[in-house]
């Protein structure tokens, strides 16, 4: 079990550049997941620490060890692929010793280790079948009891579950977050999906375009969004991004008027460097958005779609004259119909509010 | 091997017309076939007298009995196997080390070598005869079976590679990653990870080159000199002389020679096939 | 990582490429070496004689008469057993019964040894007993004797016949593959819309067929200038040099008459022909792998 610490690492492909310069600092026994979406190298980052890829520049330590240009077998990490990854001609034992066998670990010990990973990974009945005769998630299980098995310092997920169905994903992610419970070592899970990324997740990190957008955990980012592109990507439906112009800013107190909406005050840390005139996004999430008779908000709009999710109500509004569109979740008791006109209405502390710059304004707790 | 069986054409006639058309090619094709196993089951005298094309009256097997009395025919079989089985275990385990390097471990300009090895087997052997004949003149190995162990060893190399290549891009790189990680070498994977899922190439391989190389005829023919270092294609030919109008005879050592290639061909059909293929469309 | 990589990629390649340098590539450049002497094939020294040997071959008459032999050869490559692996490869795609046996039969002749073939052969085209005079014969209801491989008019013809036997297989089987990647929709499609099979072959089958058409027309090419065992077991060049092909010629001057500088610089006009084969070959793959893909 050790801390993983990624210093100014960049990866070229000629003159490609698929990280440009990352630096990232994982403490012993947390969970972290990269997210992102495809193409944004967080697959590749991940293969870098595991040593299958090389790094052009910056170093990679494992506990107080230089892995950056070990073999991969080296750093003491463990990988669980996509695609399971398992060795097609041998059982479920072979699989998960053959690296100890191999490497002519004495048999007491290997039987005790792959003893252990089939206990934890509930595979005791599975040992001599071949993974042709496995469902997927127990394909999926046998590959991690095949980390298990390496005592490795860190585990690496590199979209595990994406190969298997609706259900079963649901299934794994619990017996995932239930393994790391269970032994506390580090792991590091590559993702693209951002649920499981927010309920496996002790930190989350986002990546884009080979950067790191922002690192906390799951609720920081989610309630605390760093720039335009994090708060873009997490959350369900997305955030809705409104254009709107700062109307004074006084100190920390800036008045902001939404484009065909209200003019509204809040207070935002000192350093904010807006000012008036200057066009700023905000940021609002659908279920912080209020419907309200028309006249009485300051925003009218008229109701175009609904959607019916069960317990909630997502509704699509139209601001009219304009083709902007926002997007509502609701209770499933708010009684919505399409064709209804309505205004909208801001829950004022729930505002985000982004520069020009794309980044986050941080506001202050007490701001009415 | 297609679904063909679902074209309608079949049901209506155009089926039986075809399946007489093809009995009759069939019978036509085989017809030199049956006749050297026909004058293998017959006396010379027989054969002679116009009676070739007839079923035999009784099993003859005089014919047979004459080539297994024949010492010469016995020293050429084993020579033939002491050359087939080393070389084509050689060509194989070579195209499988270079087929293992250029899909897994490729690297800039591997290409290009790849597409060079493989264009070896298109060229007809005379351009190299000469050379060769002097290099094994030189070595002192005119006359023993090493020339053609070693030929035959170097020139199956294209085609090996080429199908263990193909074969062994279709194996996950995932598999190879997983394996490094755990601290296996290139050598373990190949051997216990690579080589097990590709059986049914080598099985290919394994068909394709003993069936060339034991039915081999050029490299006998230039680098060897006396009767007791014959392969038994050219022993075949040198035996023409001895058994001149002994027709049956002759029929006899035909099947004789070509009964370990057609065991093999029955057995593994349908890998000889698909290496035929493979190499061929990839190639 | 990188270090592991290259040392395996040395200890894996360096055997095959120097068993592959040492009996092929190197000996290929020896032939170069040696068509620009008069070596014999016994002396220890060979004089240099320049491109002597080259203008020798421009104006022997049996190079001249191999070279339109081996011609000859290719053309009927073309033809002969690319058209009749066509034809049974349709006959046996068309879901007849006992497809199996009938691709075995015809597949047979390409692992029998062309030392047997020729054999085999050699019995067809015996005069006073082979099959072919016997057929004749019972045709036309007079004697037939005629002796086919000891004539110069017929006898490269009988070889190609004997060797386009031998080849069809393999034609036959690249066909039978090019068929299966056919995907099935295309034809059921055409069969909704009430289109006959004959022109399903014409328009939809032989167009789709272009890939293995030209693996299969590219190898028939190749191998007819691999000759040789086949051609040695019937005539062995012979009546007069009248069947004699590049490779005969080749090993004729090489092995019978010593003369091996001349024999390298034939070698070397083999190997011209080859590569130029291959390249053509090899770009029109390239050019199908574009528009099949």
């Amino acid at each position: 079990m050790s801390d993983v610490a990624i210093e100014a690492v960049t990866k070229t492909f000629g003159a490609v550049s698929i990280i440009k310069g990352v630096d990232l600092a994982i403490p012993t026994g947390e969970f972290a997941v990269f997210v992102g979406p495809s193409g944004c190298g967080k697959s590749t980052l991940l293969r870098m620490i595991s040593g299958l890829e090389s790094v052009s520049s910056g170093t990679i330590r494992i506990g107080d060890v230089d892995v950056t240009r070990r073999p991969p077998a080296e750093g003491g990490t463990a990988m669980v692929f996509q695609s399971y990854a398992l060795y097609p001609h041998m059982s479920v034992s072979e699989n998960m010793s053959f690296g100890l066998r191999m490497n002519g670990a004495p048999r007491a010990e290997i039987e005790r280790r792959v003893g252990e990973a089939a206990r934890i990974l509930q595979l005791e009945q599975l040992l001599d079948r071949r993974p042709k005769q496995l469902s997927g998630g127990q394909r999926q299980r046998v590959a991690i009891g095949r980390a298990i098995v390496r005592h490795p310092k860190v585990f690496l997920f590199d979209e595990p579950l994406s190969n298997l169905d609706a259900s079963l994903r649901v299934q794994m992610r619990v017996e995932i977050a239930r393994l790391h419970q269970e032994i506390g070592a580090t792991m590091i899970y590559v993702t693209h999906d951002q649920v499981e990324a927010m309920t496996l997740a002790d930190r989350i990190v986002v990546l884009n375009a080979g950067k790191v957008e922002q690192v906390g955990t799951p609720l920081d980012l989610y309630e605390r969004p760093a720039n335009l592109f994090v708060a873009g990507f997490l959350g369900q439906p997305s955030m809705n991004i409104l254009d709107a112009c700062v109307h004074a800013a006084d100190g920390t107190q800036v008045s902001i008027r939404v484009a065909h909406g209200p003019l509204i005050g809040l207070e935002l840390a000192a350093g904010h460097g807006l000012a008036a005139g200057e066009p700023v996004k905000l940021g609002i999430r659908p279920d912080a958005i209020r419907l309200q008779p028309r006249g009485r908000g300051e925003m009218p709009a008229d109701v175009e779609i609904v959607e019916h999710l069960g317990d909630e109500v997502i509704a699509y509004l139209r601001l009219p004259g304009t083709p902007e569109a926002i997007i509502a979740k609701l209770e499933k008791s708010s009684g919505v119909r399409v064709g209804d006109a309505c205004a909208i209405g801001f829950a004022v502390p729930e505002l985000h509010v982004f520069g020009t710059d794309g980044l986050a304004r941080t506001r202050l707790a007490h701001s009415a | 091997m297609s679904a063909a069986s679902e074209h309608k054409h079949v049901g209506d006639g155009w089926g039986a017309v075809t399946f007489i058309c093809l009995t009759v090619l069939a019978l036509l094709f085989l017809a030199p076939t049956i006749g050297v196993l026909l004058s293998a089951f017959k006396s010379t005298r027989d054969i002679a007298l116009g009676d070739l094309w007839s079923l035999p009256q009784a099993l003859y097997l005089d014919n047979f009995a004459e080539i297994f009395a024949n010492p010469s025919v016995r020293i050429y079989l084993v020579n033939t196997l002491l050359v087939t089985v080393p070389a084509t275990a050689a060509s194989i385990a070579l195209g499988v080390a270079a087929g293992y390097v250029f899909a897994k471990l490729p690297f800039r300009g591997s290409d290009l070598i790849f597409l060079g090895v493989v264009s070896g087997m298109f060229f007809p052997p005379q351009i190299i005869l000469i050379p060769l004949f002097k290099l094994f003149n030189a070595l002192g190995l005119i006359d023993t079976l090493w020339p053609m162990i070693l030929i035959h060893s170097a020139m199956g190399i294209p085609i090996c590679t080429l199908l263990m290549r193909n074969f062994f891009s279709t194996v996950p790189n995932a598999l190879r990653e997983a394996a490094l990680l755990e601290g296996v070498n290139e050598w373990q994977i190949l051997t216990r990870v690579a080589l097990p899922i590709s059986l049914p190439a080598l099985a290919v391989l394994a068909t394709l080159q003993f069936t060339w190389i034991w039915n081999d005829f050029l490299w006998p023919l230039i680098f060897t000199q006396s009767d007791d270092k014959r392969t038994i294609m050219l022993g075949l030919v040198s035996l023409r002389g001895q058994y001149s109008v002994a027709w049956g005879v002759q029929g006899a050592l035909s099947i004789v020679a070509s009964l370990p290639t057609q065991v093999i061909f029955l057995f593994f059909q349908r890998f000889f096939i698909r290496g035929m293929t493979m190499g061929a469309v990839k190639g | 990582m990188e270090s592991h990589v290259r040392f395996w990629r040395v200890v894996l390649l360096a055997p095959p490429l120097l068993v592959f340098g040492l009996f092929v590539l190197w000996p290929l450049a020896d032939s170069f070496r040696y068509s620009v002497t008069n070596w014999n094939g016994f002396s220890a020294d060979a004089a240099f004689v320049g491109l002597e040997n080259f203008r020798k071959i421009f104006t022997d008459g049996l190079f001249a008469n191999a070279i339109v032999n081996s011609a000859i050869w290719m053309a009927a490559a073309l033809v002969l057993p690319t058209g009749a692996g066509l034809a049974l490869a349709l006959l046996l795609d068309s879901g007849v019964r006992g497809a199996g046996v009938f691709k075995s039969i015809f597949y047979l002749p390409i692992c029998l040894s062309s030392v047997v073939v020729g054999q085999i052969w050699i019995w067809i085209f015996q005069p006073d007993w082979g099959l072919l005079n016997t057929a004749l014969s019972a045709a036309s209801g007079e004697t037939f004797g005629f002796a086919w491989l000891a004539k110069p008019g017929t006898a490269l013809y009988a070889v190609i016949v004997a060797w386009s036997w031998q080849q069809t297989g393999l034609a036959m089987v690249i066909f039978l593959a090019g068929l299966t990647a056919i995907p099935r929709d295309l034809l059921e499609a055409a069969e909704v819309d009430g289109v006959a099979y004959l022109k399903q072959i014409s328009h939809i089958i032989l167009p789709m067929l272009r890939p293995a058409t030209v693996v299969v027309i590219a190898l028939s090419v190749i191998n007819s200038l691999k000759g040789f065992d086949i051609l040695y077991i019937m005539t062995g060049g012979g009546p007069f040099n009248s069947s004699d092909t590049l490779a005969m010629f080749m090993y004729d001057e090489s092995f019978k008459k010593y003369k091996m500088g001349y024999g390298s610089a034939i070698s070397v006009v083999l190997f011209v022909i080859t590569l130029t084969i291959i390249f053509v070959y090899f770009k029109e793959l390239k050019k199908m792998d574009e528009i099949y893909e």
